[in-house]
């Protein structure tokens, strides 16, 4: 065979095209598949928020929350059955106060006692951190929380034919004595089925004591019972307060739309004068049909007899 | 502390609103599990649902939080509640968040709406105003009348519901609602192809040749949650409550419902019908911002809705005019 | 009129009807049946792909399916109407055309429902109409009513073909096969015309006759309280009632005057079914044509001078989008068949026919402009951008299925006066005036 230099260049030509060809694939396939893996994000974790509150109880114990989200494209999704850690700021490091999941909304709970032996802070303040360690899928994250435990006392008395609502406000201090506070503005709200109605908002005075007029018209379950609740939200030193209390003030809960009546148009049974009205009717008709209908079988009947008798 | 405070700030208006995400299936919230590992609390059994990202993951059957109500028991509404809806005409924007996420958390196809938004206008002077429209649950509801099997109900607690294994598809009750309320399922979609046990108060998953409307979300208001359309409006233009209790929320401002519609002059759509409907409106009085400015920011096919109307068609006739 | 003659000559004359077919006769049952096929087919796509492929939406629910629905149901009370009426009134002249206006009353009562299953979403769960009814319902009232009506109609029939079948039974000459000859034995019950049976079947028909009346008015009522019990502007009208009633008989007497028509020419009736036939039947479309030209205008009049919004917005509609079809439907469809019937100088039979023709197309548009329109002018405007939402116009699968309807019919009328003869055959003699008197075979 001949040795052709064009063949061969050819060749080599071809065997070029062919690598370029198989080169720009691996190079498309590769960059997409990156691509892809940047949207399926399965190698690298995804970030997370850990929402850390505190809430001073009237049972004289400290709620804590920590709430974990995962940021993605559309927003943020809580984060179900991830442990979260709790830990109280100690000068030496922090020092683990408990642990606990998240629950189905994403909200790990903790309740530890307002009376504890925690470090506090010059201004008395408890330094508290809630931790999500992460895993292969999420990232940690921390948040942080300070407070001064507080308890708010819900009370109730009439004068004068008025009724009022008390509320006085104490803080614990770092050695174990209560004294009241002052100057601030707590909620006064009853809790209705989706939210909290607020009926006040009282303004603590130097001796921790405020009064609001306790309005007339709440509506209260069946028996007139009333759940009240004070709060203090978001507050620099105290963080947040809850105190609650009962009473009968409240108006009786009846149904202000009528008692349901039992037959309407709507209702599963009809009106009755429809039920007789019908039965009437359907027993005319076919009643009228049921004579025709026997004077057929007679004419089959005497018919047989004509033949019988023929 | 500064900064922890606005952040602690937001955290607790999310907070409330974290509750109250919507979210479809029936995993409360919508949450992902931290672990894939089988834990305690799990019963190894899984489910599939849909996150709000919108991917199909499996759950553990544990991880849903009530389970939904069987058909039966949908008959019976949630004792001692009677459900009411406010909504502020004043605040609404057509920002349709609540359109959007009412059709995410119920499975419905782009097309198909339960809660709509109109852009009415009474007669030629009157101002415009954006018209959220969902279903009114009327004390005397002419649907429920017209239905020949008994398949659209009206519970204790004035929802009224469909039950969609029972309907037999003749329509008559979309033609006895005369506020367009009820929507059919034309064709089969994929977005009905949910391995869900059904349940009326859900609406999900939903049945080809059958009608549907909005709900009220009883399967959330039995979490103590408001319907999507409620924690979805970024205004706070919609208001749900019980009016025994006589009060409503959106989710961030709370008001006595009596109260809010005595001073705001609250009233109800086609009073003169006589069907006695449970969603009040309050007038567009001092308006946020105009009208127009719902126009703004919607896909075209969106837009083109309202081509027809008087309103439109004179901003129409006003940029000619330029 | 023709002579009342012996029974024996119109059996022979007959006869050869009921024996064989002729070559028109077969092509025509082949083109009504390729018809059907068609629409069976267009009702698989339909069951398929869901009722997306029709042009209902969300708003216009209620389509064509409805309004063939309605005009069926319409043209059956015609033929119980007429066939009660003239029995009870003892109209001699009605003797050759009874039957048929009896198979249009059974015909069109077993299509009618067929439409409102198309129409139905899901047909699996129709047994929910029967077991979990609520009478509260209107739809429950058509199922009660449409079922008593369509057994009181057969009944009435067969009393009135009982007769017939024992003359046929007897007719000895008779060239079918035997199991249509055992049929005739089977259903003659044994009738062989003695003086007790005539009574007794003077008594039945007489009482069925009454109640055919009686049912028609009812149950075709019932179906008008559908529309009229809703609160949409065009159908919250309080007349609805006695106005589709009407509409009804003035439907069905036009489809009776064309089955004469057509039955006379395929069958050479030229001798029985005369053009006094056609008078008198067109004489009683006039009446009824002006009745419900009188209804339509009363409806249409109140609507318009009313200031109210809706029904203002439906006028408008009316007029605008359907402007041809309502002058058609409600001007046409009055006035030319008073006209025609109206002159002397006017009534032949061909015009006549032409007449009933326009009225039966006239009628289905009147249903159609009632159903329609109202729903695609709601009290809440429809904001959609889809076109298909916001005007209704039926598709191909629609149109399809009414062809098949409406070739169902024909296909049904054709066999039967096929196995029977579409002239009655046994005598009629004036009925004397004492209940006690007989009337001889």
């Amino acid at each position: 065979m001949k040795f052709n230099p064009k063949q061969q260049l050819k060749k080599i030509f071809m065997k070029r095209i062919q690598s370029a060809i198989i080169l720009a694939f691996l190079i498309l396939a590769g960059t997409s598949q990156v691509y892809a893996q940047d949207k399926v994000d399965t190698n690298a974790p995804a970030s997370t928020v850990l929402r850390f509150i505190c809430t001073s109880t009237s049972d004289d114990s400290l709620l804590l929350q920590g709430t974990v989200s995962v940021k993605h494209d559309e927003g943020s999704t809580n984060l179900a059955n991830a442990p979260v850690s709790f830990y109280s700021v100690e000068k030496d490091g922090d020092s683990k106060i408990g642990e606990s999941k998240t629950d189905v909304h994403g909200i790990a709970f903790l309740k530890i006692p307002s009376r504890n032996k925690y470090l506090r802070t010059d201004q008395q303040l408890l330094s508290l951190k809630a931790k999500y360690d992460g895993s292969a899928k999420y990232e940690a994250s921390e948040g942080e929380f300070g407070l001064k435990p507080a308890k708010l006392k819900v009370s109730f008395y009439e004068e004068d034919s008025v009724r009022y609502v008390k509320v006085e406000g104490t803080q614990l201090n770092a050695d174990g004595t209560e004294t009241s506070i002052g100057a601030i503005d707590v909620t006064v709200g009853v809790p209705k089925m989706f939210s909290i109605l607020k009926i006040a908002t009282v303004s603590l005075d130097s001796t921790g004591i405020g009064t609001a007029e306790f309005p007339k018209d709440i509506i209260g379950d069946s028996l007139g019972n009333l759940t009240v609740v004070a709060s203090i939200e978001e507050n620099d030193i105290f963080g947040n307060v809850k105190g609650s209390a009962d009473n009968t003030w409240g108006l009786k809960k009846h149904l202000i739309s009528p008692d349901r009546p039992s037959r309407e148009l709507w209702t599963p049974i009809a009106p009755l004068w429809m039920i007789i009205t019908l039965i009437i009717m359907l027993a005319g008709v076919w009643g009228h049909y049921v004579y025709a209908i026997v004077q057929l079988v007679m004419i089959k009947k005497s018919s047989a007899k004509v033949v019988k008798e023929s | 502390m500064e900064n922890k405070k606005k952040d602690d700030n937001n955290s607790r208006r999310n907070f409330l609103k974290l509750g109250l995400l919507a979210g479809a299936g029936t995993v409360a919230a919508g949450t992902l599990l931290a672990s894939g590992k089988k834990d305690s609390g799990e019963s190894g059994e899984k489910i599939k649902v849909l996150t709000t990202s919108g991917e199909v993951m499996e759950v553990d059957k544990n991880f849903l939080t009530l389970a939904p109500v069987g058909r039966v028991e949908s008959h019976q509404g949630i004792p001692g509640r009677k459900f009411v809806m406010v909504i502020d005409l004043a605040k609404c924007k057509n920002a349709r968040k609540c359109v959007e996420a009412c059709q995410k958390g119920h499975n419905l196809p782009k097309g198909e709406e339960f809660m709509k938004v109109y852009l009415l206008q009474d007669s030629e002077k009157t101002a415009p105003y954006w018209f959220p429209k969902p279903c009114y649950h009327c004390d005397n509801p002419q649907c429920v009348s017209v239905c020949p099997v008994g398949a659209t109900y009206k519970r204790s607690d004035g929802i009224v519901l469909i039950d969609n294994e029972r309907c037999i598809g003749c329509k008559f009750c979309m033609t006895g609602c005369p506020y367009s309320t009820r929507v059919f399922a034309w064709k089969p979609d994929k977005e009905y192809e949910i391995n869900q046990p059904y349940s009326p108060e859900k609406s999900v998953p939903g049945v080809e040749g059958t009608v549907s409307k909005c709900d009220f979300c009883p399967d959330l208001a039995r979490e103590g949650k408001l319907p999507y359309c409620a924690s979805a409006c970024p205004m706070g233009v919609i208001y749900f409550g019980d009016i025994d209790e006589d009060v409503v929320t959106n989710g961030t401002e709370t008001f006595k419902f009596s109260e809010l519609i005595r001073d705001r002059s609250g009233y109800r759509y086609l009073e003169n019908l006589g069907t006695r409907p449970n969603v009040y409106y309050l007038p567009p009085v001092d308006r946020q911002f105009p009208v127009e400015r719902g126009l703004d920011g919607l896909d075209e096919e969106t837009r083109k809705r309202f081509d027809n109307t008087p309103f439109v068609e004179k901003l129409k006739e006003k940029e000619i005019k330029k | 009129m023709s002579d009342i003659v012996g029974s024996e000559k119109l059996l022979r004359e007959f006869a050869p009807q009921i024996e064989r077919t002729g070559k028109t006769g077969k092509l025509w049952i082949a083109f009504l049946i390729v018809v059907i096929c068609f629409g069976w087919f267009a009702l698989y796509w339909q069951i398929s792909r869901g009722h997306i492929v029709t042009g209902m939406r969300d708003n216009v629910v209620w389509g064509v399916y409805i309004v063939n629905f309605i005009f069926f149901m319409g043209i059956s009370y015609a033929g119980a109407l007429i066939s009660g009426t003239l029995h009870l009134f003892h109209a001699e002249w009605r003797k050759p055309i009874i039957r048929m206006a009896e198979f249009i009353t059974i015909i069109s009562l077993l299509i009618g429902p067929c439409f409102i299953m198309l129409c139905v979403g899901r047909l699996d769960r129709l047994p929910n109409l029967i077991l979990f009814g609520r009478i509260q319902s209107p739809i429950t009232w058509d199922v009660i009513a449409i079922s008593t009506d369509i057994i009181g109609c057969i009944l009435f029939l067969y009393l009135a073909l009982l007769r017939d079948l024992g003359k046929l039974r007897d007719f000895a000459e008779l060239k079918v096969p035997a199991w249509r000859k055992k049929l005739y034995k089977v259903l003659a019950l044994g009738y062989t015309g003695t003086p007790e049976q005539q009574l007794r079947l003077k008594k039945a028909t007489d009482v069925m006759a009454g109640m055919v009346i009686a049912i028609a008015i009812i149950v075709y009522s019932v179906l008008a309280w559908i529309f009229s019990v809703t609160l949409q502007p065009g159908w919250h009208s309080t007349i609805f009632g006695p106005y589709f009633v009407i509409a009804a008989v003035y439907s069905g007497t036009g489809v009776l005057i064309v089955a004469m028509y057509f039955f006379r020419k395929a069958y050479h009736l030229e001798e029985h079914i005369t053009l006094q036939h056609f008078v008198n039947v067109g004489v009683i479309m006039l009446v009824l044509g002006a009745f419900f030209g009188y209804f339509t205008f009363s409806e249409y009049l109140t609507k318009w001078y009313g200031s109210e919004k809706n029904d203002e917005q439906l006028i408008q509609v009316l007029l605008k989008n359907y402007f041809y079809l309502f002058i058609l439907s409600n001007y046409v469809g009055v006035l030319v068949p008073l006209i025609v019937v109206g002159f002397k100088k006017f009534r032949t039979i061909r015009n006549i026919t032409i007449a009933a023709g326009i009225v039966v197309i006239a009628l289905w548009l009147n249903r159609y402009l009632i159903v329609v329109p109202t729903l695609e002018t709601p009290y809440l405007p429809i904001e959609d951008a889809r076109e298909t939402w916001q005007h209704y116009s039926a598709t191909w699968v629609e149109w399809a299925l009414t062809a098949a309807g409406a070739a169902m019919f024909c296909l049904l009328f054709t066999i039967g006066s096929k196995l029977i003869p579409i002239v009655q055959v046994s005598e009629l003699k004036e009925e004397p005036i004492e209940p006690g008197d007989i009337y001889l075979k």
